[in-house]
C-alpha cells in the first residue's frame, strides 16, 4: 500500500484533505466509486487517475462500512436529572460556598 | 496527553461547525457561551441546560471508546461532574463542548487504565442487562436488524478494531462514526492535525487489511 503523507503532489493533499472532509452517512454502505460522486469535481477526477489516492478512497470506503454497523448508546430520559442530583450531593460534600470551585 | 482538561484552549473552530456548518452552529455556540457564563456565576438551571444540550454527544463520544454500557452511563455522570465543579476556572477561549469532549476522552482512557482492558473484551462484551437493553429496542418494530444480528454486528466491528491502539481507536470512531472533523480531533485529543490524518490513514489500512482478509477466509470456506 502507497503512503499518501510522503508524496509531494498538491493534487493529492487535496484529494486527502476532501477525504477527510466527506461527511458521515449514518449507517449507509457505500463503495469507493460512489463516494467519488460525494468529492468536489477535481479531486474526483484526481481519484480516477492516481493509484495511491484511489486506494485511500478505497480504504476509506471500507472502514466506513465496516464501522457502520457500530452501536450506539444513548442518554436515558433520567439522566439529566441524575447528574444535578449528584451534583448537589457532590457540593454539599465539598462544603457551603465550594459549589463551583 | 494531558490528564487534566486544560482550561486555555486552543482558538480552533467550534465543534460541529465543519459538520453542520453555518449561522446555526454559531448561534448554538453562542448560546453555549451565554449559559457557561451563568452557571460560572452559580446558576444551576443554566448548567443544567448545558447537560441537555451537550449528554447526547457525550454519550456518543463515550460509547465509541468504551465497550460497556453501564461504563459510559457512570463516565458521562462523571464528566459533567468534573465540568460543573470546574466551569468558574473554563475561560471560554474554546468552545465548550470541545472542552467537555476532551474531558470525556480523558474519563474514558483513565477508567480503560484502570480496569487495565485492552479491546480484547468483544467476546463477552455484551453484559445480561446490555442485551436487554438491546432487546428491548429492537422490539420497537422499527426495521433494524434484531437484536442478535446487532449483537453480531458489534462483535464483528469490536474484533476488526482490536488490531488498533487504543488512541487510534478513538480517533476513528470520532472519525469516521460520529462524525468530528480532524481539527476537532486534533484538539480533542491535544495533538497535531496531520498527525490525526497520518494515524487515521494508518488505521483505515488495517482495518482494510482485516476485512479483506476476512472476507478471503470466508470465501475460501464456501
Amino acid at each position: 500500500m502507497g503512503n499518501l503523507f510522503q508524496r509531494e503532489s498538491k493534487d493529492c493533499r487535496s484529494f486527502q484533505d476532501a477525504l477527510e472532509d466527506l461527511p458521515v452517512k449514518g449507517n449507509a454502505r457505500l463503495s469507493a466509486e460512489e463516494w467519488i460522486g460525494e468529492l468536489p469535481a477535481a479531486e474526483a477526477k484526481h481519484a480516477g487517475e492516481c493509484v495511491t489516492c484511489h486506494t485511500a478512497l478505497e480504504e476509506f470506503a471500507e472502514t466506513r462500512n465496516a464501522l457502520a454497523g457500530m452501536a450506539t448508546v444513548e442518554a436515558g430520559p433520567w439522566f439529566v436529572s441524575r447528574v444535578m442530583a449528584a451534583i448537589v450531593e457532590g457540593a454539599g460534600r465539598r462544603g457551603p460556598g465550594r459549589s463551583l470551585e | 496527553m494531558a490528564r487534566v482538561p486544560k482550561t486555555e484552549a486552543l482558538a480552533l473552530p467550534e465543534l460541529g461547525k465543519s459538520r453542520s456548518g453555518g449561522a446555526g452552529a454559531a448561534a448554538r455556540a453562542e448560546e453555549d457561551r451565554e449559559l457557561v457564563r451563568r452557571a460560572q456565576k452559580d446558576d444551576k438551571q443554566a448548567f443544567e441546560e448545558l447537560v441537555r444540550r451537550h449528554q447526547n454527544r457525550v454519550f456518543a463520544v463515550a460509547g465509541g471508546i468504551l465497550r460497556n454500557k453501564e461504563d459510559v452511563e457512570d463516565i458521562a455522570q462523571q464528566v459533567f461532574l468534573k465540568a460543573y465543579f470546574s466551569i468558574k476556572r473554563f475561560d471560554q477561549r474554546a468552545a465548550f463542548s470541545t472542552w467537555l469532549y476532551k474531558i470525556t476522552v480523558n474519563e474514558c482512557w483513565d477508567l480503560l487504565r484502570k480496569k487495565k482492558v485492552r479491546p480484547l473484551v468483544f467476546e463477552a462484551e455484551l453484559s445480561e442487562e446490555q442485551a436487554q437493553v438491546y432487546q428491548s429496542s429492537s422490539e420497537q418494530s422499527d426495521g433494524r436488524p434484531d437484536t442478535s444480528e446487532r449483537m453480531a454486528a458489534q462483535q464483528q466491528v469490536e474484533e476488526l478494531m482490536s488490531c488498533l491502539e487504543e488512541r487510534d481507536r478513538t480517533m476513528l470512531v470520532l472519525k469516521e462514526v460520529q462524525g468530528f472533523s480532524v481539527e476537532e480531533i486534533a484538539e480533542i485529543m491535544e495533538i497535531n492535525s496531520n498527525t490525526v490524518k497520518v494515524r487515521l490513514f494508518r488505521a483505515r489500512q488495517k482495518i482494510t487489511e482485516r476485512v479483506r482478509r476476512r472476507r478471503g477466509a470466508t470465501k475460501s470456506t464456501e
